[in-house]
C-alpha cells in the first residue's frame, strides 16, 4: 500500500543515526490518522506559503483566490483519479459531474436557498444521481468505447445547458449566482470574512470551507481505497477478467467507483460555484474533462496526493505564468529600493505567451520521464532513495 | 442494490438447500452435468451434443486434439459463452442465466491457460482479493470499513499462499515472479475462493519440466487435502494420467470416448516428455491388460472401435497416437 502514502521528501534527511526513527516513520505514515493530519497541515500551510509568506509568495506571485481554486480542482482530480487511477476506467466526461454539481448548487442557490452547506449537499446529490445514470449507460463498454461514451454524454449535458435549458442555466452567459445570493456559512459567518486565530494561514472562511472539504475528501478517499472496495477497484484495474472469475461482481463495483468519483467531482463543482459565485457554461464543456485528465497525469495517476499537485502545477501555469510580465529577483539591483526587486521582462523573454507550450512540454516531460507516478511518484522515489541511503532499505 | 441483495440471499438459500439435502441425494447427483451441449459459431459447430458429468470428488480430464472443443466447453461451463442448445447443471441447478461471477460464487473456480493474475499488486494482495471475493464477493455497501477488520480474509490469504508455497514471496510484485510461480499464484487465486470444483485450462502450458513437476505435485496435494473436484484440460499426458480418475476424449466437438486412465494407457501423445513415465506406464499397462472394461463407444461415428483406443479411427491425428506394442 505504498502507492498512496508517503510524505514529504526532505524531512528524513540529515540524521544518519535515524534508522530506528526511519522505520517508525514508515509505520506511522501508513496510518490513516497521520494521512488525514498531514493533509490538514498541508491545506493549512498552503495558502500561507503561496500568498503571504515573505519571500516565497513574492517569487511565486500567488494570490488567495488562486489558492482556493487549486484546492477545489485538487478535490476534483482526487475524484477523477479514484475512477481512472485506481479502477482503470478513463472517463472523458467528468465535466458532467463537475459542471452538473456546480449548476445544481447554483440553481438551488438562486431559487431555493443560498446556504453554502446546503448548496454543497445539493451539488453532491445531483452528481451522484447523474453518475448513477450515466455509469449505468456507459459502463457497458470498456476501454476506448467507454471514454467516447462518457465524452458523448458530457457533451450532451453541455448542449442541454447551452440551449434547451437556457432559462435555468443562463445558456451561453453561464449562470450568474451573485455574491449576495450566497448566504453566510451557518447563517451568520460571511464567507469573505477573516477567520480568527489562523487568519495568517488561511485568511478567509471561504478557504476554510474549501480546505475542510479537501481534508474530508482525502479522509474519505483514503478510507475507500483501504476498504475492500479499494482492493476490488485495483483488482479490476489490473485484470478485469480474473476479477470476475474470482467471483466479484465487476459491473457493480465499476458502477460504484463511477458513482463515488462523480460524487467527489460534484463536491468540487459546487465549491467552484460558491467560490466563483457564477457557473460558466464551459464547466460542462469537454475541455474541462480534458483538463482534469492532464492534471491527473501530471500529478501522478493512481496516487491520492498526486492529484492536488497536478492541479496546482496546471493552474499555476494557466493563471500566473499566463500573466507573467516580470520576474522577482533576490539581488539588489537598485540601491534606492532595498529588498526583492521586480524586473520587467523584455517582450521576447516573457513566458506569458507561451504558457500553453510550457504546459505541453511539462506534460510530455512527465509522460516520458515519470510515466508511472507523475510528479508525486517522482518525489516519492527521491524520498525512497534518501531513505535507503540512510540505511533503511525496504 | 435491492436486486443484488436478493441474488445474494437466493444464492445463500440455495447453498443452504444444498446443505440440508440428504447425503444419499447428494452422492447420487453429479456435481456438474452438461446436457446435450451445442455451441455453434456461425456455421462451425464447436461442441456437438456434449454430455459430460462430473461426480463430487472426481478428477476428470478433457483431452483431444487442437480445435476439439475443449476450451469451448470450459468457456460454456464458466458462462463466458452462451450455449446454442443444451443445459448445464451445477449442484443440481441449471446455471444458464447466471453471470460468470455468480457461477464462481456458487463454488466453481477456474484457473486460466495463461497466468492470469493481478500483475502490479503484491502476491499477498493477489491472494487477499481472491479470499475477499470468496467471503464478500456479492456486492455490499462496505466501502467505509477498513480492510483490517476482515481477519478471516487475511487468514484465508495466508493459508492459500502457504498451500501454493508462495508465502515467502508475499511482498514481491506478482509480475516479478518467474513464470511457474505466476501460474502457481494463479492456481492459488482460484483456490482462495474455496471452491467445490476447480476447472483448470492447461495448468502446465509453457512450463519447464521442473515447474511442471512442481505444479503436478501441487495439484495432487490439493486433491488429497481438500478433496476438490477437478475438471482438467491438458495436453501433457503425464499429468493427465497422474491426476485424473476419468478421461473424456473429444474430437471435433463431440465426446468420442471416456473411461478411466488405464484404458488409455496404450495411447501416448507426442508431447510426453519423460521416458521414466512411459516406462512406468508400460509396466502398469502390462499388469492391467487383463481387466480392461469395455468402452463407451461413440454413437455417432459408428461403434467399430469398442475397447480400442479411439484415436485409431482417425489415424492421421497427431495427438492421439498408438504406440507400438512393447516387445
Amino acid at each position: 500500500m505504498s502507492d498512496e502514502t508517503g510524505q514529504r521528501v526532505g524531512e528524513e534527511s540529515g540524521q544518519l543515526s535515524a534508522v530506528p526513527l526511519l522505520v517508525r516513520w514508515r509505520a506511522v505514515r501508513q496510518r490513516e490518522s497521520f494521512v488525514v493530519a498531514a493533509t490538514a497541515i498541508a491545506v493549512l500551510l498552503f495558502p500561507y506559503l503561496f500568498v503571504r509568506a515573505p519571500v516565497i509568495s513574492t517569487a511565486l506571485q500567488g494570490y488567495q483566490s488562486l489558492a482556493e481554486l487549486i484546492v477545489i480542482w485538487g478535490i476534483f482530480v482526487i475524484g477523477f483519479d479514484l475512477l481512472h487511477g485506481y479502477t482503470g476506467l478513463l472517463s472523458f466526461g467528468h465535466a458532467a459531474f463537475w459542471g452538473g454539481g456546480a449548476y445544481a448548487a447554483g440553481v438551488f442557490a438562486i431559487h431555493v436557498s443560498g446556504s453554502p452547506l446546503v448548496m454543497i449537499a445539493v451539488g453532491i446529490t445531483f452528481s451522484v444521481l447523474l453518475a448513477w445514470v450515466l455509469g449505468f449507460l456507459t459502463l457497458r463498454r470498456g476501454g476506448i468505447y467507454f471514454a467516447i461514451l462518457t465524452l458523448a454524454f458530457g457533451q450532451m449535458l453541455y448542449y442541454m445547458a447551452l440551449q434547451p435549458l437556457a432559462d435555468l442555466t443562463g445558456g451561453d452567459n453561464g449562470l450568474g449566482i451573485g455574491g449576495t445570493a450566497i448566504e453566510p456559512l451557518l447563517g451568520f459567518i460571511p464567507l469573505g470574512a477573516g477567520i480568527p486565530v489562523i487568519t495568517t494561514f488561511v485568511a478567509t472562511w471561504m478557504y476554510t470551507l474549501i480546505g475542510v472539504a479537501m481534508v474530508l475528501t482525502v479522509a474519505f478517499a483514503y478510507r475507500v481505497l483501504n476498504s475492500p472496495y479499494g482492493m476490488v477497484f485495483r483488482a479490476i484495474r489490473e485484470n478485469e477478467q480474473r476479477a470476475e472469475f474470482v467471483g466479484l461482481n465487476v459491473q457493480r463495483y465499476k458502477l460504484m467507483a463511477f458513482v463515488l468519483s462523480g460524487g467527489i467531482s460534484g463536491l468540487a463543482g459546487s465549491l467552484f460555484a460558491i467560490q466563483q459565485a457564477r457557473v460558466p457554461v464551459e464547466s460542462l464543456f469537454w475541455t474541462t474533462s480534458g483538463e482534469v485528465v492532464i492534471m491527473s497525469v501530471i500529478g501522478g495517476v493512481g496516487s491520492l496526493f498526486g492529484g492536488p499537485i497536478g492541479a496546482a502545477v496546471y493552474l499555476y501555469v494557466a493563471n500566473v505564468v499566463q500573466g507573467m510580465r516580470e520576474v522577482v529577483l533576490f539581488v539588489q539591483v537598485d540601491k534606492l529600493f532595498p529588498g526583492a526587486q521586480a524586473v520587467v521582462l523584455p517582450e521576447w523573454a516573457s513566458p506569458a505567451d507561451y504558457w500553453h507550450l510550457l504546459l505541453g512540454l511539462l506534460f510530455v516531460a512527465v509522460v516520458v520521464f515519470i510515466p508511472r507516478g507523475g510528479l508525486w511518484g517522482g518525489l516519492k522515489s527521491i524520498g525512497h532513495r534518501i531513505g535507503n541511503r540512510l540505511g533503511g532499505g525496504r | 442494490m435491492a436486486s443484488s441483495d436478493a441474488t445474494t440471499t437466493e444464492t445463500d438459500q440455495s447453498r443452504q438447500a444444498d446443505e440440508t439435502e440428504t447425503g444419499v441425494d447428494r452422492a447420487a447427483e453429479p456435481l456438474l452435468e452438461t446436457d446435450g451441449l451445442v455451441k455453434q459459431f456461425g456455421g462451425l459447430t464447436a461442441t456437438d451434443d456434449v454430455d459430460i458429468s462430473v461426480e463430487r470428488g472426481e478428477r476428470v480430464s478433457l483431452i483431444g486434439p487442437n480445435g476439439a472443443g475443449k476450451s469451448t466447453i470450459i468457456n460454456l461451463i464458466t458462462r463466458r459463452l452462451e450455449p446454442t442448445e443444451g443445459d448445464i447443471h451445477f449442484k443440481g441447478q441449471s446455471i444458464l442465466g447466471l453471470s460468470p461471477h455468480e457461477v464462481v460464487q456458487r463454488g466453481m473456480s477456474k484457473s486460466f491457460q495463461t497466468a492470469s493474475i493481478f500483475p502490479t499488486l503484491t502476491v499477498r494482495q493477489n491472494a487477499r482479493i481472491a479470499a475477499l471475493a470468496a467471503e464478500h464477493g456479492s456486492f455490499r455497501f462496505n466501502f467505509l470499513r477498513h480492510r483490517r477488520r476482515y481477519p478471516a480474509v487475511e487468514e484465508v490469504a495466508r493459508e492459500t499462499l502457504d498451500a501454493v508455497g508462495l508465502w515467502d514471496q508475499r511482498e514481491s510484485a506478482a509480475e516479478d515472479l518467474p513464470y511457474g510461480d505466476k501460474r502457481r499464484l494463479e492456481i492459488g487465486i482460484a483456490l482462495a475462493a474455496e471452491p467445490d470444483m476447480l476447472l483448470m485450462d492447461e495448468p502446465t502450458a509453457g512450463m519447464s519440466p521442473e515447474e511442471t513437476h512442481a505444479t503436478v505435485d501441487l495439484i495432487e496435494r490439493v486433491k488429497e487435502e481438500r478433496g476438490l473436484t477437478f475438471l482438467l484440460v491438458e495436453h501433457d499426458m503425464e499429468i493427465v494420467f497422474r491426476v485424473s480418475d476419468r478421461i473424456v476424449v473429444l474430437n471435433r466437438g463431440a465426446v468420442i470416448a471416456e473411461g478411466p486412465p488405464r484404458r488409455y494407457a496404450r495411447i501416448r501423445t507426442c508431447r510426453t516428455r519423460t521416458s521414466e513415465v512411459s516406462r512406468s506406464e508400460q509396466s502398469r499397462r502390462r499388469s492391467r491388460r487383463r481387466d480392461r472394461p469395455s468402452d463407451r463407444a461413440d454413437r455417432r461415428h459408428g461403434g467399430d472401435d469398442r475397447g480400442r483406443a479411439p484415436a485409431r479411427r482417425r489415424g492421421g491425428r497427431r495427438l492421439l497416437r498408438r504406440e507400438p506394442h512393447p516387445a
